[in-house]
């Protein structure tokens, strides 16, 4: 660990230059003021860093290829203006075409929410989608859907982009021999209808169907109609992200597949192993993140969570206590917590008996020990107020443990029930799939349905799956792209987007959501419910197969009406069950379990996990997704090796540079990057990345544009699908462009550096449970003592009528990054690729800051989202030299992109970096234009069909930040007064407000005495950021409480 | 080097020359202030619309309400140009076989729009909403014209910032009751003036026309 000088400022050291040159490591947490660091180049000050604080603007990458027109990867999107001004006095002129038959009650120009629904891995989250003139702008959540509660995540709030998406299939490929011709679904479906009828003869003999999960009771219905007719066939699921571990551990405690339901909001004590509750994997998350963030409030009952995780998840950030531990030892934590918690509760002897308690080295370690020792305290004292929850990628044994624990607990009924699982058969099953390899490899398929998926490159490398799939004499693939699986099929199928198509999903609850579309198929593909019927013969419409299948809980037309737009059939959910707990063998522990936590080189374990943004890499063409930096690495545009410090340093994988990562004799080359809290000894490598044919955003061979990211599937195999054994890493000379990370972009020089250091405990306030309890407003004794604030105007500005603000909760945060693609997607925030994100360029309006705190073995996590802090003396608007930037009287800092002439000292003012500059005509395609997407190409002019009407499309040389969604305050205001009623609190949801499923952000009118933002602007918590630089920005934040286990300090 | 020595006949043109370069600035800037200024540009805006619709005749001679067509005035941003269904409500049945009503009639069997010419533009950045305006009070005729006189709809109004400050910094000088905003012809009653009368219905009215950038530019 190196040694840092603190230096303080010489002003406020009264001019004495003070040096304490610590050879300690950074101070910890309680005992004086705590460190905070953002990277590992800030913490190490490597001469890198240094180097990049002399600089006062960042340089362009020079490791990345040059902007040369076929390289370029940047998103254009066509701007839906009709181009320039043309000859003569008068602009050129601008046509209206009105509808030709206006529906009754439509009014163009204005939107309308429909209700419908995404499924993701078999489980539907239910959505609201805003439709203008006719087309989905803009999805949010649905609050009477269980799963939704009105939040959404980033992936749901970026789908509306695949919509438009250029590089969608827009009609059905024929390949034969290497080449590729186009064809019509006409084609297709002749060609279908004979191959499918000579099938139909055969009894479906050689039939395979790979298809991705669903709960779809319509599909359910065809499925079973389509075995029926073809009983020789075989029906798989393949699903990259889920694993076989729920499924099997549920039948290893019950006998018969359960799902458990969580209520973490009932739960004093919450333990995860290896869980990411607040992961779009994790079924049910944004309703879990709801939950949580709701038993969070310091004011109530606090929950305190454990987490023992070998990555560091968003939900480990909010923890508070964790333990790293590798993947595979997570088994061996729970066996051992088992037997802890067993003596002291003394179960029920029906209850099967405890696991002994494992000789491991890991256990012997006193700080494990101590942990398992006040963890299995707390959760025994907190009987039936406590939650164990094991996580998707965890063996069957762990998830049969958790459910024991829940019994032994008491916590069943309570903070988790159970309902039977009917679906399990639709479970991904890695098996079958491998034994559709094995059947592929000895030509005994002889038709391939692949409906969804893209398995060529989401099975595990080891299946050689892209080399298989050729192998069936037909084979036939509906996707939305043409991606890897279809480039290699006979016929590819362009499929219809959810918000195109008619379906059904269920919740994981078994709650049915009727999925409705908010848009005719722009490019006539068809849903997987529409393929089906059609090789049954089958020429019933969509909406008629929808209907048919619930037709006796949606007897008419009323009814079918009302539950589409409510968006759930209401009584739908599982009926709950009580199933009774079977006594669990002891858990098989390998020596590689039993062991410690250091690892040889060439022992390592390497852990595969969906990214947070795309996914398992069906989203990894939505430019959104890609430049959102990923909640804890703050990475865009890029995957990397996670490892934890200490290993990398012993492995010689430096932080930031390239590595390769071998399983199993496959190798992949990419960056690493430290993360801290990282479990030793693992490795981590996110999927969804490596695309080859993915398109012109993340990767598309044929047209020669670069992958993003590496494929780490490559690397997968069926034994160790979720995590491993084997692998080694090493230092690679290869030379990679470096990775995009919005970390460090904004540090100034040095002494501004210093100060942003010296500044970090004021910026993110925290205190423990304890501290608070002692000390309510202890936000206030976090702040350095300042002089005092005067005002220039006596007396102060007034604001009558409507005063907005906002307050931010940190303690609900969870860092997902839902609120960040929200305001993109409701603002027509633009894309600007890799490469102006390192110059620190990123357009993103919201932005939120990740601090680690503490050491880098274990540090904690702290989120803090940033938007325009709309200050009341903002520094900004004084030095516009054209008034561009001007205080409303409702104090709202408005921005006029037409006065803007791009002086850009406004943003050099800001002291909270807010505020971001159009460099390029990101939404004029000037830059990115490839050959393969020419700019008239009428694709692109698709695209420009994602934009919100109601806010202005930026164009080169102005300025542009957060705007508290003044199109939403305006459009309320003015409509409350055409109807003369005011606005009551709520009515107003901010985009980011409106996403969160955590409800951490709360806007609102600051003089409505019973608003939420009133409330928590008057919260002891709340504090201002940078409040002593007399701004009096309207956006408070209410400071991080932690709960920590006394025990364990 | 030669120095360059003003050519002897230039002595008499001194006077003139000087003129010239005091006065083209000052002649520049009245060009451009007039000339480009959205009162000279905007204002008689009569774009030829492949419907010869007479406004004249509908709203003026027939006395077709401004809302009849225009339907989503009180509850939208813009006042909708009708779907030809409107148009077919009566012309299914009135003038039939007219050569004028031609494209209403095809765009009427082929489902294609017809393609009106805009008038009233306002630049994308400016946001304007009908309904906050016709429910207070505004009258149809102030920032249109006399529509109910117009053969062919062209611009009356300069439709400038400026404009529209000059009204929202002074609301009583365009202010009606809302139930009057499309008589093209109404008056104060008994004669009142017009900016006093005004004045009493922005009392009444509790109208404070925002003149902040965000009430029309986001």
């Amino acid at each position: 660990m190196s040694s840092l000088k603190k230096k303080a400022l010489p002003m406020l050291a009264g001019g004495a230059e003070q040096t304490a040159a610590s050879t300690e490591a950074a101070p910890q947490h309680g005992s004086g003021r705590p460190r905070f660091w953002k990277s590992f180049a800030e913490l190490e000050n490597t001469p890198e860093f240094r180097a990049s604080l002399e600089r006062e603007f960042a340089a362009p990458p020079t490791d990345l290829p040059p902007d040369a027109p076929e390289r370029r990867r940047f998103v254009q999107l066509m701007g839906a203006s009709l181009g320039l001004a043309g000859v003569g006095c008068h602009w050129q002129e601008d046509k209206i075409l009105p509808l030709t038959r206006r529906p009754e009650g439509t009014i163009p120009g204005t939107t309308k929410r429909y209700a419908t629904a995404m499924e993701l891995d078999g489980v539907a989250v239910g959505l609201h989608a805003t439709s203008y003139d006719g087309r989905p702008i803009k999805i949010d959540g649905n609050p009477l859907h269980p799963e939704s509660l009105g939040g959404t995540s980033a992936l749901h709030q970026a789908s509306v982009l695949g919509v438009y998406d250029p590089d969608r299939s827009d009609k059905p490929w024929k390949r034969s021999g290497g080449t590729a011709a186009a064809s019509s679904w006409q084609a297709a479906a002749e060609f279908l209808n004979t191959h499918f009828g000579r099938l139909k003869g055969t009894r479906g003999y050689g039939l395979r169907v790979l298809s991705e999960r669903s709960s779809s009771p319509t599909l359910a219905l065809l499925k079973q109609r389509f075995l029926a007719a073809f009983p020789q066939a075989r029906w798989s699921v393949y699903e990259p992200t889920s694993g076989d571990g729920a499924r099997a551990g549920s039948l290893l405690a019950f006998g018969k597949a359960h799902r458990a339901l969580l209520k973490p909001e009932a739960a004093q004590v919450i333990l995860t192993l290896d869980a990411d509750l607040f992961a779009p994997d994790f079924p049910g998350h944004l309703a879990l993140a709801r939950s949580i963030a709701r038993g969070r409030s310091p004011d109530g009952p606090m929950s305190r969570i454990y987490a023992v995780e070998p990555m560091y998840t968003l939900l480990g950030g909010v923890a508070d206590h964790r333990l790293p531990v590798r993947a595979e030892q997570v088994k061996t934590i729970a066996a051992a917590l088992d037997a802890k918690v067993s003596e002291l509760a003394k179960p029920l002897a029906e209850l099967g008996a405890a696991q002994a308690l494992p000789k491991s080295e890991l256990l012997g370690e006193a700080s494990v020990a101590k942990f398992l020792d006040a963890l299995a305290k707390d959760l025994v004292a907190n009987s039936g107020k406590s939650l164990v929850v094991a996580g998707p990628s965890q063996p069957a044994e762990v998830h049969a443990l958790a459910h024991r624990l829940n019994a032994v607990l008491g916590n069943v009924g309570r903070t988790v029930r159970y309902v039977e699982d009917t679906l399990a058969e639709n479970d991904s099953d890695l098996a079958e799939l491998k034994q559709l390899a094995d059947d592929l490899a000895k030509d005994r398929v002889d038709t391939l349905l692949v409906l969804g998926g893209n398995p060529a490159y989401t099975a595990p490398g080891e299946l050689a799956f892209d080399t298989l799939v050729g192998r069936a004499k037909t084979s036939i693939h509906l996707s939305l792209y043409d991606d890897e699986t279809s480039q290699r099929c006979t016929w590819h199928l362009n499929a219809a987007h959810y918000l195109e198509s008619w379906g059904d999903a269920r919740a994981w609850d078994g709650t049915i959501s009727i999925v409705q579309p908010l848009i005719a198929p722009i490019y006539g593909g068809r849903s997987s419910i529409e393929l089906l019927a059609l090789l049954l013969g089958d020429t019933t419409k969509a909406l008629d197969l929808v209907k048919a299948t619930h037709q006796a809980a949606l007897p008419n037309e009323r009814a079918f009406r009302k539950a589409v737009h409510d968006g759930v059939i209401a009584g739908s959910a599982f009926p709950a069950a009580t199933p009774t707990l079977q006594g669990l063998k002891p858990v098989t522990l390998d020596e590689r379990a039993l062991g410690g936590k250091k690892l040889q080189n060439g022992q390592l374990e390497v852990t595969f996990g969906p990214c947070l943004k795309v996914f398992d890499g069906r989203f990894a063409n939505l430019a959104w997704l890609q430049e959102l930096p990923e909640p804890l690495t703050k990475l865009t545009w890029d995957n990397a090796a996670l490892i934890a410090p200490a290993t990398a340093a012993e492995l010689g994988v430096k932080d930031g540079e390239a590595c390769t990562v071998t399983v199993g004799g496959k190798t992949v080359t990419l960056p690493a990057l430290w993360v801290p809290g990282r479990a030793e000894g693992s490795v981590h490598l996110a999927l969804g990345y490596g695309r080859t044919a993915a398109g012109q955003v993340a990767g598309h061979a044929k047209s020669e544009v670069a992958p993003v990211g590496a494929n780490a599937y490559a690397l997968r195999t069926v034994a160790g699908y979720h995590a491993a054994t084997g692998g080694s890493a090493a230092f690679s000379n290869a030379d990679l462009p470096r990775l995009s990370t919005t970390n460090d972009i904004y540090n100034l020089d040095k002494i501004g550096h210093e100060g942003a250091e010296e500044r970090a405990p004021e910026l993110v306030r925290e205190a423990t449970l304890a501290e608070y309890k002692k000390d309510p407003r202890f936000v206030e004794s976090r702040e350095e003592p300042h002089p005092p604030l005067l005002s220039l105007w006596v007396p102060p500005v007034s604001y009558e009528g409507h005063k907005w603000g906002m307050a931010i909760d940190l303690n609900k945060c969870v860092g997902c990054g839902s609120c960040v693609t929200a305001c993109q997607a409701e603002n027509n925030i633009p894309v600007v690729g890799k490469k102006n994100v390192a110059m620190g360029r990123e357009m993103l309006w919201l932005r939120v800051d990740r601090y680690y705190q503490g050491e880098p073995e274990n540090a904690k996590v702290t989120f803090q989202p940033i938007p325009c802090q709309q200050c009341e003396n903002a520094p900004c608007e004084q030095v516009c030299p054209v008034g561009a930037t001007i205080h409303s009287h409702e104090g709202l800092n408005d921005m006029v992109y037409n006065r803007c002439i791009g002086t850009r000292y406004c943003s050099n003012n800001c002291p909270y970096k807010v505020r971001r500059f159009n460099y390029f005509n990101y939404n004029v395609n000037e830059i990115g234009i490839t050959p393969y997407t020419p700019t008239d190409d009428p694709k692109m002019k698709v695209k420009s069909m994602v934009f919100n009407p109601d806010v202005t499309v930026r164009s080169r040389g102005v300025m542009e930040k957060c705007t508290f969604c003044v199109q939403r305050i305006q459009n309320a205001k003015i409509k409350a007064k055409n109807v003369k009623q005011g606005i009551p609190d709520g009515t107003i949801r901010t985009a980011c407000q409106d996403s969160c499923p955590a409800e951490a952000i709360v806007f609102g009118d600051l003089n409505d005495s019973g608003s939420q933002v009133a409330a928590a602007h008057a919260a002891p918590r709340a504090y201002a950021l940078l409040g002593e630089l007399n701004n009096h920005p309207r956006v408070r934040y209410l400071g991080r409480v932690r709960n920590p286990n006394p025990e364990l300090g | 080097m030669n120095l360059f020595v003003f050519p002897r006949w230039a002595n008499k043109t001194r006077a003139l020359a000087g003129m010239l370069l005091g006065g083209a600035p000052l002649y520049l800037t009245f060009l451009i202030w007039y000339g480009a200024s959205p009162r000279t540009t905007d204002v008689g805006y009569e774009p030829q619309q492949p419907v010869p619709y007479s406004h004249a005749l509908h709203a003026g001679q027939l006395g077709l309400d401004c809302r009849y067509c225009h339907n989503t005035v009180e509850q939208a941003a813009h006042a909708a140009i009708p779907p030809t269904d409107t148009c077919m409500n009566c012309h299914a049945r009135v003038h039939t076989k007219s050569d004028k009503l031609a494209l209403i009639r095809e765009s009427h069997e082929t489902n294609e729009p017809v393609e009106w010419i805009k008038v009233h533009d306002l630049p994308d950045y400016v946001y304007f909403n009908h309904s906050a305006h016709v429910t207070r009070g505004v009258g149809c005729v102030t920032c249109h014209g006399r529509v109910d006189q117009m053969e062919e709809v062209y611009q009356h109004e300069p439709l400038s910032m400026g404009w529209c400050l000059d009204c929202h910094r002074a609301p009583e000088k365009n202010l009606r009751p809302p139930e009057e905003v499309t008589n093209m012809t109404w008056a104060p009653p008994d004669g009142q003036d017009a900016f006093e009368y005004g004045k009493m219905l922005r009392e009444k009215n509790h109208l404070n026309p925002p003149t902040d950038c965000s009430t029309c530019h986001r």
